[in-house]
């Protein structure tokens, strides 16, 4: 595959493989929509006392999951507050009691659930919050339910973690990688999967070796490692799709019209699953490890502190909820302003204006970047040096699309197919006259829908 | 509705570092190799025709740029590399003024005033190169014999004079200096500079080869000896002509068809005229079929699929 070497940058935070676990926070804001299309609607009220993992909210349809509270302490209120993904939306905000108590439960061994089956899993992951671990956040009993009319032949693990800076999937993977295959052996089950493949990025030679000397410790035949080149943006999940299917897919129409993170999730998925591969993170696994053997609800996640503005950059086990301010505290603050905040990584994660928004159940990373890291240069003219063809990993001509999206051909930019475009931002990243190559393919994909929805 | 948070600011935030303007500085340097080795053949003259064209197209693009109110684009670097590649195709003995003119035409008329950088239907360069072939015919045409500084033939026709029956010496492509302009007088410069764009990857190796590739059959084809294809203008045009970005098509087989069929050209228009630098009229005349190589050079994803294609 075509593609970009990029620094990788991930050093500071992989000075340990343990994932810190931070002081019980004094305040989180926990969302009632965490990807835009879920929506829970609480049962706690002011002044009720709640202790980790205790359920706040209860789902307002199919589709949604309940929430758990993330710390012990007091219900303060339910308001309005910044969402990372979101323009705005309704949380509840838990002040802790610094105690730290969990419900009762939680973290305890599940009896029998080695036997548990496809039927009982869904409810289950539904009861315990658990979702597709990145943007996305699809819910888990979601993705099972509709796995029951399609044929799921492989459950993909994707431990590639292509970006810059985020580590927190390598760390999970050092620290827990039993109960990440034990997870996914479970995930296996509730799709209905045949075999399992966790896959990683050369990179991640030593985690790919844990894996494997684990599942040998199992003896379990229908799970194997893949170790692919580190070339970026190969280890996004649809050029890994790609590559394990060995050919290009066509991407959804709902994708490219980009509503929530959880439509344009739901619609990949959907894509995925038409090949017989479910595409889930190793946080996902762990995530399901821990609700269906510990009976512990997805209240907190591992997240990456990261970037060149961060004191003390590292891994952290951090409650759903807590403040990006909160989280870059738990971090030692911040050495110097940062240009950017970004939720997620360098080259696919989202802008953040402020530091209040809330920590959501899709955020592996988060990243204060200074300006010489994350610039804004000022574009100049195409100069036509076709690098932006050399890294497409889609076999594109970005050059062509963007000068036609340029001059409002948007019939021209179409025929060079910018609907193949799978945003992996290699086109901008590289293109030595810093033109915005995304904004323009982004347009020419949106008007090329446009005139087709006219039809 | 819920809707997506929108953010002017977005990803990808991170860049490389690389810059247009570096890019188009470090394409000048690489000419400098050659323009050095002009200086060495033909003296201080040379050195005051690079000069001038050099200084004229930067001077004229700041006085466009003061003209059309726009800000002067990549810090002067497109400007350089078009005065200077300009200068290095003109005959080093060459009235000064007539250089100068050459290069402000080549930026302001034939770039700036079409819109400026890749904009232009012809490329800057070849442009100026033109103007000046057909405004002064006679001096364009005078160019001598770097090593006796008599009047001489321009490279190829030379190269044939000297290789009558025996077939030529490689030796006289290859080491001795060659009459015609300036910058093509030592093919071992040339091969220098062009060897170092493409081990910086400022030039797609693949359409110097293929335009010497096209170019030698050609040549042998009609009799000549294969390696006639790697003299003076040819070579010059194969590392810095036809690799000018702005002119090739923007994809790969387009820009591998255009490479061919500029090569060919280039050793045909040679049999048929001796007169100006035949590969530099050969990549002019494809530079007009881009649009149609773009379309030909098509393939399902608009890029030839990747060879060997891997994880
Ligand atoms: S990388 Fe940028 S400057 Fe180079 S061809 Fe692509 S769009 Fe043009
Ligand atoms: S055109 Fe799309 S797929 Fe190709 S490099 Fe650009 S963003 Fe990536």
């Amino acid at each position: 595959m075509r593609g970009i070497k990029l620094d990788g940058k991930k050093d500071p935070t992989l000075i340990t493989w343990t994932i810190k676990r931070l002081r019980q926070p004094a305040r989180v804001r926990i969302a009632l929509r965490q990807g835009g299309r879920d929506l829970a609607v609480p049962c706690v009220r002011h002044d009720d006392s709640v202790k980790a993992g205790q359920v706040i909210a209860l789902p307002a349809d199919d589709f949604s999951t309940p929430l758990h509270a993330s710390v012990s302490g007091k219900v303060m209120a339910v308001g309005t507050f910044a969402h990372p993904f979101l323009e705005d939306a309704q949380a509840i905000e838990i002040v802790g009691d610094g105690r730290g108590e969990t419900a009762p439960g939680v973290g305890t061994e599940r009896l029998g659930w080695e036997s548990l089956d496809r039927a009982q899993l869904a409810p289950l992951f539904r009861q315990a919050g658990l979702v597709t671990m990145d943007e996305a956040m699809v819910p888990l009993h979601v993705l099972a339910q509709e796995s029951l009319t399609a044929r799921v032949r492989t459950l993909v693990i994707n431990l590639c973690e292509p970006e810059p800076y985020v580590t927190s999937e390598q760390a999970l993977a050092m620290s827990h990688a039993l109960e990440i295959i034990q997870g996914a052996e479970i995930l296996r089950k509730a799709f209905g999967a045949e075999k399992i493949t966790a896959v990683l990025t050369e990179d991640k030679i030593q985690a790919a070796e844990l894996l494997k000397s684990k599942i040998y410790f199992l003896k379990w035949g229908h799970v194997d490692v893949r170790v692919l080149p580190l070339v970026y943006p190969q280890g996004l999940d649809v050029p890994l799709a790609e590559t394990l299917l060995e050919r290009k897919l066509k991407l959804p129409a709902e994708w490219h019209r980009g509503g929530t993170p959880q439509d344009k999730g739901l619609a990949l998925h959907r894509v995925f699953r038409s090949e017989g591969l479910e595409i889930l993170n190793g946080a996902s696994a762990f995530a399901a490890h821990e609700a269906i053997v510990l009976q512990k609800p997805l209240f907190e996640r591992a997240v990456t502190v990261g970037g060149e503005c961060v004191m003390e950059p590292k891994n952290l086990w951090a409650p759903l909820g807590l403040s990006f301010q909160d989280v870059f505290k738990a971090a030692k603050g911040l050495m110097r302003d940062p240009a950017k905040v970004i939720a997620g990584g360098p080259m696919q994660g989202r802008f953040q204006a402020g530091l209040e928004a809330m920590l959501v159940k899709g955020i592996p990373a988060l990243l204060a970047l200074p300006p010489e890291a994350a610039p804004d240069p000022a574009a100049s003219a195409c100069i036509h040096c076709g690098l932006c063809i050399d890294v497409c990993p889609e076999n594109l001509s970005p050059v062509m699309i963007t000068l036609a999206s340029e001059s409002g051909l948007y019939e021209e930019a179409a025929s060079w197919n910018a609907a193949d475009c799978i945003r992996c931002g290699n086109c901008t990243y590289i293109c030595p006259s810093k033109r915005p190559m995304d904004a323009l393919i982004d347009r020419a994909i949106h008007e090329q829908l446009n005139s087709e929805s006219r039809l | 509705m819920i809707r997506s948070k929108t953010s002017p600011s977005r990803a990808p935030f991170i860049r490389a570092a690389s810059t247009a303007s570096d890019f188009l500085w470090k394409r000048s340097a690489a000419l400098l190799i050659p323009a050095a080795a002009a200086v060495f053949f033909y003296g201080p003259a040379a050195l005051a025709l690079f000069a001038a064209s050099a200084a004229a197209a930067v001077l004229a693009e700041r006085a466009m740029g003061f003209i059309l109110k726009k800000p002067v684009p990549f810090q002067g670097g497109h400007a350089l590399g078009i005065g200077l590649t300009l200068a290095l195709m003109l005959p080093p003995g060459l009235p000064l003024w007539m250089a100068v003119l050459g290069a402000v035409f080549a930026v302001a008329v034939a770039r700036d005033a079409f819109g400026g950088p890749g904009q232009a239907p012809l490329p800057p360069i070849l442009a100026g190169f033109l103007f000046l072939a057909v405004s002064f015919p006679l001096e364009m045409r005078a160019v001598t014999d770097p090593v006796t500084g008599h009047a001489a033939a321009h490279g190829l026709a030379w190269l044939k004079d000297g290789v009558a029956d025996s077939g030529p010496h490689l030796s006289r492509i290859f080491m001795t200096p060659q009459p015609g302009g300036a910058g093509m007088v030592f093919f071992p410069a040339l091969a220098a500079a062009g060897l170092l764009l493409i081990f910086q990857r400022l030039v797609f190796w693949e359409l110097p080869f293929l335009f010497l590739a096209a170019s030698a059959l050609t040549a042998f084809g009609f009799g000549e000896h294969p390696a006639a294809a790697l003299a003076g203008s040819n070579a010059f045009a194969a590392f810095f002509l036809i690799s000018e970005g702005m002119t090739a098509p923007h994809n790969r087989h387009g820009a591998r068809f255009f490479a061919l069929l500029a090569g060919f050209l280039a050793a045909a228009l040679r049999q048929v005229s001796g007169a100006f630098d035949p590969s530099a009229a050969a990549v002019m005349m494809v530079s007009f079929l881009t649009p149609w190589l773009e379309e030909a050079g098509r393939t399902e994803r608009g890029w030839a699929p990747p060879r060997g294609a891997s994880a």
